[in-house]
C-alpha cells in the first residue's frame, strides 16, 4: 500500500513586532531566573511532581542512574526548584561524587536558605572529608531551623554533631598521648 | 562553634486521660471502694486512652520502632504543596509564540523545522549538512527555507532577480541607442563639413582631394562610435560574467542550490562568450572598414593628385 505524502500545513507567521517583543521578554525572564523552561512550555506542577516522585522512588531503591536522569531532566525543566537540586545532590552523594553533591546542595541552598535536608547532607559530605568547621556550621544551621526536633534530618544533624565532638575529642586525646610518649 | 542550642527531645507522646492522672481519684482508689469509684468516675474510654498513652511511652523510651534520624544522603519524598510553587500561566508560550521561537532558534542553529499534519513541530537536519556528511538525505526535496519573513525574502529575491535580468537587457538596448545618437550627431557634423568643403571645392577655393578626405573624416568617426559601442558591450559582457562567477564564489559548495547555480552560470557564460565573440567580429569588421575607408581616401587622393599632375604635365607639354 502506497503511503500518501505528508501534507504540510502552511506556516503563517505573524511578523507583529509586539508579539516578538513579548517572546523576547519571556526569554529574558528565563535568562534572569525569573521563570523556568517548564513554565514557558506550559507544564503544570503536577506533571513535575509525578516525575519527581518517580525519581525519588528510584533513588530510595538504589537505582541511582535512573534517578540521576530523571532529576537532570527536572533540573533542566525547572532549575529554580530547590528540591530537584537537593535530590540531585543526594544522587551524587550516593554515587560517591562529593564535589558534584556539594555543588548541588549549595545550589539548593542558594534557592531556599531554609532547606534543612541540603544543610545536613552537605554537612555530612564535609564531615566525611574531615572539614569539621564547615560541617558543624551546616549542622548548626539545620538544627536551628528545627528547634522542636521534628525533622528527621535535623535529628541526624544532632547525632552527627555528637559524632563530630567525639571524633575531635578522640583526635585531641591521641595527640596528647603521642606528646606524652 | 556553638552547639548548645541543640534540643534532642522528640515529642511523640500523647496526653493521657486527665481523670486517671488526677491525684484525688488515685487517693479514692487507694482507700475507697474501687468498684464504686470506677463506676462513678472512669469509663472504658479512659482505660483505652491510658493504655494507649503507656504504650506510646514504652515505644518512645524503649522500643523506638519508628525512624528518628534520616539516613545518609536521604531526601524526603516530594510534596506538591511545599516543594512546587504554582506556575504562572502568563509566562507560558502560546502555540504561535512557541512555533515562532522554535523556527527562529532553528534558523540560528542551522536546522529547519517541519510542521507535520498534526501541527507538531519536529526538527529536520538541514539537507546540506547531511549531504556534507555523506548521508543520503531523503528530505532534500522538502528542505525549503522556512521561518518568519522567509516568504517576504523570497519575493524580494525574485524581484531583484527580475530587475537584474531587465537591467542587463536594457543595458544592451541603451548602448545601441547611445551609439545611434552619437552616430547621428557625428554624421550631422560630418555632413556640414562635407557640404562646406564641397562648396569650397566647387568655388575653386580648395582642391578636390579635400572632398575625399572630408568624406573619410565623416565616415571614420562613425566607425569609431561603433567601435566604442562594441567595446562597451564587450565590457558589459565581461562584467556580467564576473558578477556571475563572484555570486557563485559566495555560495557554499555544499549548499543545495549550488549545483543549480553552477549550471545556470555556465549556461550564462556560454551565451555571453558567444555574444562576446560576435561583438569581437563586429569590432574587427569596423576596424577593417576604417582601414578600407582610410585606404580608399588615400588612394583616391593619390589618384586625384596623379590625375591633376598628369593634367598639369599635359598642359605644360603643349
Amino acid at each position: 500500500m502506497e503511503q500518501k505524502p505528508e501534507k504540510h500545513s502552511p506556516n503563517i507567521i505573524d511578523p507583529n513586532p509586539e508579539r516578538r517583543k513579548l517572546v523576547l521578554e519571556k526569554l529574558y525572564a528565563l535568562l534572569e531566573d525569573q521563570t523556568s523552561l517548564a513554565e514557558l512550555k506550559g507544564m503544570r506542577r503536577e506533571q513535575l511532581y509525578v516525575l519527581a516522585e518517580a525519581g525519588h522512588v528510584k533513588l530510595k531503591h538504589g537505582r541511582f542512574d535512573e534517578a540521576e536522569k530523571i532529576f537532570q531532566a527536572l533540573i533542566l525543566l525547572d532549575h529554580r526548584n530547590s528540591y530537584f537540586h537537593s535530590a540531585m545532590g543526594s544522587v551524587h552523594q550516593k554515587k560517591k561524587k562529593p564535589v558534584e553533591a556539594i555543588y548541588e546542595y549549595s545550589t539548593a541552598l542558594s534557592i531556599n536558605a531554609k532547606d534543612i535536608v541540603s544543610f545536613v547532607n552537605r554537612g555530612e559530605v564535609y564531615l566525611r572529608h574531615k572539614n569539621y568547621r564547615r560541617a558543624a556550621e551546616d549542622f548548626r544551621n539545620a538544627i536551628l531551623l528545627d528547634m522542636e526536633g521534628k525533622s528527621l534530618w535535623a535529628n541526624r544533624a544532632r547525632s552527627l554533631v555528637i559524632a563530630i565532638k567525639r571524633q575531635m575529642e578522640g583526635e585531641r586525646r591521641r595527640g596528647e598521648m603521642t606528646k606524652k610518649k | 562553634m556553638s552547639v548548645e542550642s541543640i534540643h534532642a527531645q522528640i515529642h511523640r507522646d500523647q496526653p493521657s486521660s486527665p481523670r486517671l492522672d488526677n491525684p484525688e481519684i488515685i487517693e479514692q482508689l487507694r482507700h475507697g471502694n474501687i468498684y464504686e469509684v470506677l463506676r462513678r468516675t472512669i469509663n472504658a474510654e479512659d482505660f483505652n486512652k491510658f493504655i494507649s498513652h503507656r504504650g506510646h511511652q514504652f515505644e518512645n523510651s524503649i522500643l523506638q520502632n519508628y525512624q528518628v534520624y534520616a539516613g545518609q544522603g536521604d531526601v524526603p519524598a516530594p510534596s506538591l504543596d511545599s516543594h512546587f510553587i504554582p506556575h504562572s500561566a502568563e509566562m507560558s508560550f502560546s502555540s504561535g509564540e512557541r512555533e515562532s521561537f522554535h523556527q527562529d532558534m532553528s534558523a540560528l542553529q542551522g536546522y529547519e523545522p517541519v510542521t507535520n499534519s498534526k501541527g507538531e513541530i519536529r526538527l529536520q537536519a538541514r539537507a546540506v549538512q547531511a549531504r556534507a556528511m555523506g548521508i543520503s538525505a531523503k528530505a532534500d526535496t522538502q528542505a525549503q527555507p522556512h521561518g518568519p519573513g522567509q516568504d517576504v525574502m523570497g519575493i524580494g529575491g525574485q524581484a531583484v532577480q527580475e530587475w537584474q535580468d531587465f537591467f542587463s537587457k536594457m543595458q544592451l538596448k541603451m548602448l545601441d541607442i547611445q551609439m545611434f545618437q552619437q552616430m547621428q550627431a557625428k554624421a550631422a557634423d560630418a555632413n556640414k563639413d562635407i557640404q562646406r568643403i564641397v562648396a569650397m571645392v566647387m568655388s575653386g577655393q580648395a582642391d578636390p582631394e579635400f572632398v575625399v578626405i572630408a568624406a573619410a573624416k565623416a565616415a571614420v568617426p562613425q566607425y569609431g562610435v561603433m567601435a566604442t559601442s562594441i567595446g562597451k558591450k564587450i565590457m558589459y559582457y565581461n562584467e556580467d560574467m564576473n558578477k556571475a562567477s563572484q555570486a557563485l564564489l559566495k555560495m557554499d559548495p555544499n549548499d543545495k542550490g549550488y549545483v543549480q547555480q553552477l549550471q545556470m552560470t555556465q549556461s550564462q557564460s556560454r551565451s555571453q562568450s558567444t555574444g562576446m565573440q560576435l561583438e569581437m567580429m563586429d569590432l574587427q569588421k569596423v576596424v577593417q572598414n576604417i582601414g578600407t575607408t582610410l585606404e580608399f581616401a588615400s588612394t583616391a587622393a593619390k589618384s586625384l593628385s596623379q590625375a591633376r599632375q598628369a593634367m598639369v604635365q599635359a598642359i605644360a607639354a603643349r
